[in-house]
């Protein structure tokens, strides 16, 4: 069964200052759970702000909910639809979780007549229902990023992009979040998330990509590419070691996640 | 819009610093003067004046809200926006400006109804208030700019608040004035003017780009749409443009025409000289008009009262203007141009040569005399607190004679009339007024 993609680039190059760290990408993310999968520097965090249409690409093609993204205006319109949480992700102190939530809620357009509630199902989503009055300092580390998943996914966008949303959660939270991701897959969100916790990949996601130098090694689902394992591949498990087999052949030392 | 102003507006640091704004607010209104209560103009200028001191504040706060962005690592989330950078900047200056004004307007009206029982029908005026306004917009729209490009907890904010305090006091064009009397008005082009330089500030604030080498630069992003870098560049020109025509705009403040308003004339009985003034210092009006009833009663005949007395400003002429003026509350500036006038009334304007000491004297001592008389006040209470340096012989001439009898004033007076007409040529009548 094929289904329309949600984002495809296509022969797209895209570095900073000269340095180029995605080079001539095709890729096509359809709906369902995604993840991406690389060792530091292999071009996620640049994959994402071009997705989320921060950066222009140097050069080919992004398309998005099937429509080209060429200029600002036509950037503006789909960010409506993209709920991002960017890797390093800030937030103003001294706001409650409501605020910020319902201020990211009005950066991406969401109706003021649904923002609210968008706003109170989204902190209920991530666990923060009881919390929605505290400050944005007074939070731990986990809470924190449970607050950006929280802005994140207000307003149900249909594409949700999480440069590694799981730093800082415990085992339950991230429990809890792979099962966020799992029912918002299911209504119909597409996800798009990276991280460096192999086993989140094969609990949450229907695709996984993995990413090196800026160029997509291997594209399947996470049982395909746990099949790719070699027996002399370091992990300590058949997805850890696949994703580790995929990487060594294409770099002559191997190469790490982590 | 509404939604991020209103979380703008309640998660802004003014609002902890509200109450200490209103507190400066009030101690710069009745710390400053208390003259202008009472009189509409006067306390315009007094509300308008507490913008120098609230500003500063404003700068600070604006520049420390507009980096705030950056310091708290916001610039992704930002650039992942829907939102245009403007309307989320133009959220943020107005919860600035919306707590500054409501400050500033806390002041004005705090000025309107203490004022009002005197004062009388009437309301402040709104040249000043709209004067005020802007410095509040100007100083607002620096800081934010300044926040935006240099964003810095600390350094930024406290060198706006001071570097805007600094500038409005030094700049060779004002933005604001620190009195109001009845008999001048500010102009309406020079004020449009600098409410024109506000408000382009203030579109330049929130469409500047974001400067090379700031956090957002930081990243590649998409550059904003022309028409909003149309605004930006049109609003940086009408700035300028605006700056440079505030000295080509003229005198801020200018004389009020006499044909402005109708002026309030009052005599305390028949037959005293009238005393009139603006409509606005109706509150010294009980006290002139027992001035100048004092100095129509006067003992000797040759002691002549003018019909009326006018305050400056009601008669201009091409000679000037020979009305009494009340400065900064007090009616004894009043009572010198006064006095000057019944001499001049009685014995024309006298110009000895500068060898006749004696008869230069005579006349000191004859226009302190009238003075004293005109307060009906012992001169050691009419004269507390003022500068008397000057005149010190004749204070004591003056002084002395005021408190002999009526008969031994009549032959003092006429001994120094002596003095001063011992060559009648030395006065001549005034036609003038």
């Amino acid at each position: 069964m094929t289904t329309d993609p949600v984002a495809r680039l296509t022969a797209l190059t895209q570095g900073y200052g000269g340095r180029r760290i995605i080079e001539n990408l095709d890729l096509s993310l359809q709906p369902g759970v995604t993840g991406l999968l690389g060792p530091n520097g292999a071009g996620k965090t640049t994959l994402f702000r071009t997705l989320a249409t921060i950066a222009p690409p140097q050069s080919g093609q992004l398309e998005l909910f099937g429509r080209p993204v060429t200029n600002e205006q036509q950037a503006r319109r789909v960010r409506r639809r993209i709920g991002y949480l960017p890797q390093d992700f800030g937030y103003y102190p001294a706001f409650s979780i409501t605020d910020f939530v319902r201020y990211c809620a009005w950066l991406r357009e969401v109706p003021s007549g649904k923002a609210d509630s968008a706003t109170r199902e989204a902190l209920a989503a991530v666990g923060l229902a009881d919390r929605a009055r505290d400050r944005m300092k007074s939070l731990s580390g986990g809470m924190l990023r449970r607050a950006g998943i929280a802005a994140a996914i207000v307003g149900s966008p249909p594409l949700l992009l999480l440069d590694e949303p799981t730093v800082g959660l415990d085992p339950a939270q991230r429990l809890d979040f792979r099962e966020l991701i799992r029912s918002l897959a299911r209504a119909g969100t597409a996800v798009v998330l990276s991280t460096h916790l192999v086993e989140d990949i094969g609990a949450a996601c229907d695709t996984v990509l993995v990413l090196s130098d800026g160029q997509v090694r291997h594209s399947g689902t996470p049982q395909q590419l746990a099949e790719l394992a070699t027996p002399t591949a370091p992990g300590d498990s058949p997805l850890e070691r696949g994703y580790m087999t995929v990487l060594g052949s294409h770099r002559p030392n191997g190469g790490a996640a982590c | 819009m509404l939604n991020a102003y209103r979380i703008e507006l309640r998660r802004s640091p003014l609002l902890t610093a509200f109450p200490v704004m209103i507190a400066v607010d009030l101690l710069v209104l009745f710390g400053r003067s208390r003259y202008w209560i009472g009189v509409w103009p006067e306390a315009s200028v007094a509300a308008q004046v507490v913008t120098l001191f609230l500003g500063p504040v404003l700068a600070g706060v604006s520049a420390w809200q507009a980096g705030r962005s950056s310091r708290a690592g916001m610039p992704e989330t930002v650039l992942a926006s829907a939102r245009p950078l403007w309307q989320i900047e133009a959220a943020r200056l107005a919860a600035t400006l919306t707590l500054g004004f409501l400050a500033y307007v806390v002041g004005c009206l705090t000025a309107a109804v203490i004022s009002f029982g005197e004062a009388g029908s009437g309301f402040l005026w709104p040249s000043y208030l709209l004067l005020g306004a802007s410095t509040l917009i100007i100083f607002a729209s620096v800081g934010h700019l300044a926040g935006r490009w240099w964003p810095s907890a600390a350094f930024t904010p406290v060198v706006c608040a001071l570097g805007c305090f600094i500038s409005m006091l030094a700049l060779p064009f004002k933005f604001n004035v620190l009195a109001g009397p009845p008999d001048q008005h500010l102009r309406p082009l020079p004020v449009a003017v600098r409410l024109l330089f506000a408000l382009a500030l203030a579109a330049l604030a929130v469409t500047a780009p974001p400067l090379r080498g700031s956090a957002e630069r930081q990243m590649p992003r998409r550059a904003a749409p022309l028409h909003i870098r149309g605004v930006a560049i049109g609003s940086a020109a009408a700035s300028l443009i605006a700056l440079a025509a505030v000295p080509a705009a003229g005198e801020l403040r200018v004389d009020r025409p006499a044909s402005a308003t109708e002026p309030l004339c009052e005599r305390a009985e028949k037959g005293a000289p009238q005393v009139c003034v603006w409509p606005e210092h109706r509150k010294y009006l009980p006290e002139l008009t027992r001035m100048a009833q004092r100095l129509g009663q006067l003992p000797e005949p040759w002691l002549k009262s003018p019909k009326a007395f006018h305050e400056f400003g009601l008669r201009r002429n091409k000679w000037g203007d020979g009305g009494f003026d009340i400065a900064e509350g007090h009616v004894r500036t009043a009572a010198i141009a006064m006095a000057d006038r019944v001499f001049t009334e009685s014995l024309g304007i006298c110009t000895p040569p500068r060898r006749e000491s004696r008869a230069w004297q005579a006349m000191d001592n004859m226009r302190l005399w009238l003075e004293y008389r005109s307060t009906g006040q012992d001169p050691a209470v009419a004269d507390e607190g003022l500068h008397m340096e000057g005149v010190s012989a004749a204070q004591r001439e003056a002084t002395k004679a005021v408190r002999m009898p009526e008969a031994e004033q009549e032959a003092w007076l006429d001994q120094e009339r002596g003095h001063i007409l011992r060559d009648p040529s030395w006065c001549k009548p005034d036609d003038r007024f």
